[in-house]
């Protein structure tokens, strides 16, 4: 009696799933490289909310001070002094006259007294068009 | 001769299929989850300043406006009660609303009139915002923060 033969072969079939899995790893890697790598130390502050606040080119030469409640300035995760702020402004504005932007988060408790010498230096160095004030949009 | 159906036969189906599928559906999880991540709530409220010896920072030449523009000076101060009042050309206002009204009103009459924010040292930086905004939402070109020490603060 002749057996018929039974089909046990294995599908040779090529198996995308793990190919998707790996794909998408890659890209959530990537994802979050680019972002921290982009983002810089921001310390947590209550800003001030402004309803005509757009959103504004991420420039690659730029300096983003925090203003803390206490009236400290910080600069990528660092307290630095006015002098130092000045010098920064003045070294980013010789780079990139055009494109050097000055970033200002501060608290919205923090007192004008700390504010004002901050566009002081900004106007001295020769920064006009490109400081910012970071909100949250009423 | 019946030949009996093997018994491992119902057991060839492959449970482990089920894995990749969970695998890529967390993947695409933790991908939106990032990706929504990756949005910031900050927005940039830009100003201009012009070059100073720190006299005064001004958004343009003071010699540019129109003959017939009237310069608004709003002196922003903190009162006895720490509440923000604001002295518009020798006129106080404690109602905010109030005063927004009239800065409405008066960029009406005139775009070109040059505002000249003056602040007082312990003024919050949220109620400097929160004017300076109010007035780029009026439509005012010229908005200035004097400086150089010319505000009381109380």
């Amino acid at each position: 009696m002749r057996i018929p033969p039974r089909s046990r072969g294995i599908p040779l079939g090529f198996n995308l799933t793990p190919m998707i899995d790996v794909v998408f790893n890659l890209i959530v890697f990537f994802l979050v490289a680019s972002h921290f790598s982009r983002a810089e130390p921001t310390e947590q502050v209550a800003l001030p909310s402004a309803s005509q606040a757009s959103e504004a080119d991420q420039q690659p030469h730029r300096v983003v001070i925090t203003v803390l409640p206490d009236g400290k300035w910080n600069v990528a995760g660092r307290e630095v002094t006015i002098e130092e702020i000045e010098q920064m402004i003045v070294e980013g504005h010789e780079k990139s006259p055009d494109a050097f932007a000055v970033h200002i988060r501060g608290d919205r408790n923090v007192p004008y007294e700390f504010i004002e010498p901050l566009l002081l230096a900004c106007a001295r160095g020769g920064v006009t068009s490109q400081v910012l004030f970071h909100v949250v949009p009423r | 001769m019946r030949i009996p159906r093997s018994s491992l036969a119902g057991l060839d189906r492959d449970y482990g299929a089920m894995t990749p599928m969970i695998d890529v559906v967390f993947n695409l999880l933790i991908f939106f989850v990032i990706g929504a991540g990756a949005f910031s709530a900050e927005k940039m409220l830009s100003t201009k300043l012009s070059a100073t010896e720190g006299a005064a920072i001004t958004t343009q030449p003071i010699q540019e406006q129109a003959a017939w523009a009237l310069t608004v000076t709003l002196k922003l101060t903190l009162d006895e009660t720490n509440q923000l009042a604001v002295d518009m050309n020798g006129t106080v206002y404690n109602d905010r609303n109030l005063l927004k009204d009239q800065l409405r009103a008066l960029a009406d009459v005139g775009k070109e009139s040059p505002i000249i924010l003056d602040i007082a040292r312990n003024v919050p930086l949220g109620d400097m915002i929160d004017i300076y905004d109010t007035c780029k939402a009026a439509g005012f070109e010229s908005i200035n923060f004097a400086a150089g020490g010319n505000a009381d603060s109380r």
